[in-house]
Order: structure tokens, then C-alpha cells, then sequence
């Protein structure tokens, strides 16, 4: 395997090709940065290109697209309240206050630090562990997905700040939309009102852009006048100490292991991971009330979780031929239309190009180390405009991404409603990821809760049939639990405290 | 109280969707069979329900409970005195862009299906320009152009996407 591994670096560091992944790395930054635009749309930009190619630089391309944007997604998130990809959304619950306290660089170098040592960390687990994880992979059942995704909609309790009633209800909204559409097994309709276009159920990716490119648009616009005030100066990336970096080595772990562990899943997808790390990371802190404030830790553990989260989604991909999430299914399109069978048996007869796939993961993300230390600003100057220029870009490419997601304008309207719903909660301060929450895991949840108890023939027993299910059943239960003791315990712990001040 | 009238507004708009979804979910003439473990397509569509319901209802108290109370709304000092000094817009310049920015939008979508990409895109960039309170014509019009132009170059003929009817 060591030998492997030095062929992929060996290869990827041909000058070619590592122009190429350099090449795709600025893309990547550049795309992520952009809210509206997304690593899957970036890669499909570069699907006509890289027809005339040989596989592996067509695919090395790719990847440098996929792990950057990872990075890129959070310079909108942090310095604009805006993510560029959903996942960076979690960085921005940290990352733009921090901004707004004028650390925008150093919240800029936590993010970069983070996402560069998740990335490693996501290089190693998937280099050593692509054989164990696939094998893993393959054996999860369908409760044991329905588990992680009744986790994710625990945990999303963790990141309510103020108002636990408000997030229940964003929760609860969501998981309700998911149940538009045929339901799975039955195949009936529910709320169709007769539209076939409501046959397919809410299009999630029209969803998310309607909720993180038209919602905040709207909310934002009363910003508009006090749009440069984090971006006017040239901002440059501060990179925290390494001790720093040392005493956060807990948010690096956790958001690395849930990167990979929740990515590895196929089908789960990658933007939930960062609020599982989140929610742990918080959950395990001593001074759980600061995040959101804006915290190292917040922005560290998000990014460290979303480019780990490249190794993990690499592990289905390249041993099951599944698809992680919607950038690796393209990948996956690309090496079909190279003649290639991605599959089980990809790895026995084609090494080079598995081992050269895993490579690029590491040569990516140190090149994106690079790029962002030294040139951020030059990535920033994108976003410089004030809000009145850079809003109505942003509702363009939201309206494109929408459309684009099936080439109908069906996904669009959808987007315009969840825009219009997510200014609705957002003007009352109900939390907006609650809703995207429910949204992603709602069908996850459905769906193969149903199918595990089809397959046991009604026993909701198989629920706790083998030993990790039994942990997340007593991980779910143990958290309701500790947070309702903690919804009880905090107001105790203020009235005595305000109590003992008078 | 304006506040208060609006979360209460809301909040009746959520029991209304919690009801109205509650009564929905269609169920076909025959019996409704059970699948497997007692769940069907209903199943998690009524708990969804009623628990939307059930929290609407949590919410709609606790509006009344803080209007009863007369508890302040919090607002941000420091925006509203920005806002006093002229240096961030008065709250109804916020709302009149925000309801002009959704029309635009809905205007935009619209029309995108039966005009020209490159046409409607530029004028609704310069639209929004306007909205956003951009004045300088020169630059709204190149900037939309020249935008609108990228876009086409890149979503309608590298991409291929059927943008353009």
C-alpha cells in the first residue's frame, strides 16, 4: 500500500497534472466563495473540459475543485454572513462574528487552518482505511442510517441558542415539507394537490438555495449601507499560533472523525457532518453559551469537519461506486464517461488511478493551504463590492443553481418559497438550520426507518440489534435527556444568580 | 405590541399549517393498511402534524404570556442609531427594497422563461442596482451588461443550460 501511495503523490506531482489540481484548487476557492454557486456546479463547469483528457488528470481536476470549495465556502460565510456552500454555513454561526469584531483575518485563519489539518486528517483515515471503511460502508443497514439521522435532528437542539421552541418548530416545519411528494414503500401521494410537479417532493438543493441565497439576501438587505465595513480593508489571513491550533486539537479530532465517519455513509451526505461536530464540540464544552458568539472553536471544527468529510465520501465512492454526495456523484459520471466501472472491483483493476484519486486529496489540500495563506486576499476582492453590488450576483446565480439542479424552472419557484419562508423565520429570529435540518434529514429518516422495518418484518427491535445502534439509540436518548435537564437547569442557575447580585 | 401581533400571526399561521396538513394527508377510499411495524404514509405526516400544532400552540401562549408582561423587544441601540445619523436606511427604505427585491425576483423568474437570458438578466440586474440604492447609471449599465454577458457565455453556451426558451 506504501508503494501505492508514493506512485499517486509521485503521479499527481507530474507537472501536469499538478497544474491541474492547482488549477482546480483557485476554481474551487473561487466558486465556494461565491454563495449561490456550488462544488457540484464547479465540477460540472469542468465536465465538457475535461472530455478530451486522460481519466485521472480530468478526475485530479476535479477533486482540487472539490476540496477547495470546501475552504472557499467559508470566506462568504465569515465575512458576509453568506455561506458559499451549505456546509459552511456552521462556520458562519462563529465565523462572522468574529468578523464583525474585527477578527475577520484571524477568523479567515482558523478556517484555513482547519479545513487544512480536517483535510489531512481525512487524507489519513481514507489512505489507511479505505479497505475497513468500505467494508463498513457496505454492511450499514438501513436502521443504521435512520439512527444517524434522528441523531443529526437531536443534536440540532444543540446549536438553539435563546429559544429551544422556536428551533423545535423550524425542525418540525421541515421535516413536514419532506413529506410533499410519492412517500417511499407506498408510493402514495401526500399534499401533491394534484401537481405532478410536487410528484418528486421538495428538490432539496432548490431548498438550500432559497434559504441561504434568497432568505439571506433579504434579511440582509436592511446591511446594505454598511456592507464594506468587514471587506473595504485588505484583509489578510492571520494564522493563529500553532499552540493555538495545538489547544484545539480536540475540535480538529471530533470534526475529523465525524467528517469521515458520517461521509463514509453514502447517501447521509456531507453537509450534515459539520453540524454533528458542532453539536458535540458544544455539547462537550464547559462554555457551551459562547458559541455563536464567536469562538475559534465554532469556525475550527466546521471546517475541519467539511474537508475531512472529502476523505470520507471518497470511501464509498471509490469502493462501492456510491456516491457520497452530489460532487462525487459527477466524479463518478466522469470516470463512466471515461469507460471506467466504478464499483468494488475499481480498486483491484485500476490501483493507479484509485491510489492517484486518494493523492489528490492530499496534494489538493496542501496546495490550498498555500493558495489561501498567500492570496486570500486576492479571493476576497471578489466579495469587496458592497452588499448593493454583490446581492443582486447572488440572486442571479441562486436562480441558476436552482434552475440547473434538474433544467426546469419548477426548483426555482420552489427556492422563491423557501426564500420567502426563511426571511419569514429569520425576521423572527427563528434559526433558519433548524429548518435545513429537518429538510436534509427528513427523508433519511423516513425512508430507512421504513425500510429497516420492512426488512425485519415490523420489529422495531432491530433498531437496537447490534452494538453501535445501541450506542446511538443511548446517544439520542442521553442527549434529549441532558438537554432538557440543561433547558431546566440554566434559568435555576440565572435567577440565582441575578438573585445573589441583588 | 406591533410585535407581539405579528409573532401572533405567525404563530396562527403555523396551527393553520399544522391543521390544514393534518387534514390533508390523503387517504384513499379503501382501508388503510398498516405497513410493516404499524408505520404508513401517513404515519410520520400526523405526528408531524400534530406536533407542529402542538408547538404552534406552545408558541402562540408564549406571545401572549410576553405581550401580558409588556417585555421590551430587544432591539440593537447601535443600529437604530445608525440609523437616526443617516449612515444605514430607514426602516421603511428596508421594506420597501425588500418587497421591491421579492417582485423583481418573481418578475424575473417569470419572465426568464419567455425572454431572452442575456436581455432579462441584464435588465434585472440593473433593476436590482437601482432597488439597492445604486445611482450611478453609467456604471449600473455597463456592470449589468457586461454580467449578463458572462452569464450567457458561461451557463448558456459552455454549460448548455436551456436558459434561453
Amino acid at each position: 500500500m506504501i508503494h501505492e501511495i508514493l506512485n499517486g503523490l509521485w503521479t499527481c506531482l507530474q507537472p501536469l497534472n499538478f497544474s491541474l489540481i492547482l488549477g482546480g484548487v483557485i476554481l474551487g476557492l473561487i466558486i465556494g466563495a461565491l454563495p449561490g454557486l456550488s462544488s457540484p456546479m464547479a465540477i460540472i463547469v469542468l465536465l465538457p473540459v475535461t472530455y478530451s483528457m486522460d481519466t485521472l488528470p480530468a478526475i485530479l481536476a476535479m477533486m482540487g475543485v472539490y476540496v477547495a470549495s470546501k475552504l472557499g465556502g467559508s470566506y462568504s460565510a465569515i465575512l458576509l454572513r453568506t455561506p458559499g456552500t451549505p456546509a459552511a454555513a456552521c462556520t458562519a454561526l462563529d465565523g462572522y462574528p468574529m468578523a464583525q469584531r474585527g477578527e475577520a483575518g484571524l477568523a479567515l485563519g482558523y478556517a484555513t487552518m482547519g479545513s487544512t489539518f480536517g483535510g489531512l486528517f481525512g487524507w489519513v483515515i481514507a489512505v489507511t482505511c479505505v479497505p475497513l471503511l468500505g467494508v463498513v460502508a457496505a454492511k450499514s443497514s438501513n436502521a443504521d442510517i435512520a439512527l444517524v439521522g434522528i441523531l443529526g435532528l437531536v443534536m440540532v437542539s444543540a446549536f438553539i441558542r435563546g429559544s429551544t421552541l422556536k428551533g423545535l418548530i423550524g425542525v418540525v416545519v421541515g421535516l413536514l415539507a419532506t413529506t410533499i411528494g410519492l412517500s417511499p414503500i407506498d408510493g402514495v401521494e401526500r399534499f401533491t394537490f394534484g401537481q405532478y410537479q410536487l410528484l418528486s417532493g421538495v428538490p432539496f438543493a432548490a431548498a438550500l438555495v432559497g434559504l441561504f441565497g434568497y432568505a439571506v439576501v433579504l434579511s440582509d438587505i436592511e446591511m446594505i449601507g454598511q456592507s464594506s465595513s468587514l471587506i473595504a480593508r485588505d484583509v489578510r489571513i492571520k494564522l493563529p499560533r500553532f499552540s493555538e491550533i495545538r489547544r484545539l486539537w480536540d475540535c480538529i479530532l471530533i470534526g475529523g472523525l465525524w467528517g469521515v465517519g458520517v461521509g463514509a455513509v453514502p447517501g447521509v451526505g456531507a453537509e450534515v457532518s459539520p453540524w454533528l461536530a458542532y453539536g458535540t464540540v458544544r455539547n462537550k464544552s464547559k462554555h457551551r453559551e459562547k458559541f455563536g458568539t464567536g469562538i475559534p472553536e465554532g469556525v475550527v471544527v466546521s471546517e475541519a469537519t467539511a474537508n475531512a468529510n472529502c476523505g470520507g465520501t471518497m470511501v464509498p465512492m471509490l469502493t462501492l461506486g456510491i456516491p457520497g454526495d452530489g460532487s462525487t456523484a459527477i466524479m463518478l459520471g466522469a470516470l463512466i464517461l471515461h469507460g471506467l466501472q466504478p464499483g468494488v472491483l475499481l480498486i483491484h483493476d485500476q490501483p493507479d488511478l484509485v491510489y492517484g484519486i486518494l493523492a489528490s486529496l492530499l496534494v489538493a489540500t496542501i496546495c490550498m493551504f498555500f493558495v489561501s495563506w498567500t492570496s486570500i486576499r486576492y479571493f476576497i476582492a471578489i466579495l469587496r463590492p458592497g452588499r448593493s453590488w454583490l446581492f443582486p450576483f447572488v440572486l442571479v446565480l441562486a436562480t441558476i443553481g436552482a434552475f440547473a439542479s434538474s433544467n426546469s424552472f419548477y426548483p426555482v419557484y420552489v427556492a422563491v418559497a423557501f426564500g420567502l419562508i426563511g426571511f419569514v423565520f429569520e425576521s423572527f429570529q427563528f434559526p433558519i438550520v433548524t429548518l435545513v435540518l429537518g429538510i436534509m434529514l427528513g427523508p433519511i429518516v423516513e425512508l430507512n426507518t421504513r425500510l429497516a422495518l420492512e426488512l425485519s418484518n415490523g420489529d422495531w427491535g432491530t433498531f437496537v440489534a447490534t452494538w453501535p445502534r445501541v450506542l446511538m439509540v443511548c446517544l439520542i436518548v442521553g442527549l434529549l435527556g441532558y438537554e432538557s435537564y440543561q433547558s431546566i437547569r440554566l434559568p435555576v442557575a440565572v435567577a440565582a444568580g441575578e438573585s445573589s447580585s441583588v | 405590541m406591533r410585535h407581539a401581533v405579528k409573532e401572533a400571526l405567525l404563530g396562527l399561521a403555523l396551527l393553520a399549517v399544522g391543521i390544514v396538513a393534518l387534514v390533508l394527508i390523503q387517504r384513499p377510499r379503501e382501508t388503510v393498511t398498516l405497513g410493516s411495524g404499524g408505520m404508513n404514509y401517513a404515519t410520520l405526516p400526523d405526528v408531524y402534524s400534530v406536533l407542529l400544532i402542538g408547538l404552534a400552540v406552545l408558541y402562540l401562549i408564549s406571545v401572549l404570556r410576553r405581550a401580558r408582561a409588556s417585555l421590551p423587544r430587544h432591539s440593537p441601540s447601535e443600529d437604530n442609531a445608525a440609523r437616526a445619523a443617516g449612515r444605514l436606511p430607514s426602516h421603511r427604505t428596508v421594506w420597501v427594497r425588500i418587497i421591491l427585491s421579492f417582485l423583481a425576483l418573481m418578475a424575473y423568474v417569470v419572465m426568464l422563461q419567455f425572454t431572452n437570458f442575456l436581455v432579462i438578466t441584464a435588465a434585472y440586474l440593473a433593476a436590482m442596482f437601482w432597488i439597492f440604492g445604486e445611482r450611478s447609471l453609467t456604471r449600473i449599465v455597463l456592470v449589468s451588461l457586461i454580467a449578463a454577458a458572462l452569464f450567457y457565455g458561461l451557463f448558456v453556451n459552455l454549460l448548455n443550460l436551456p436558459l434561453t426558451p
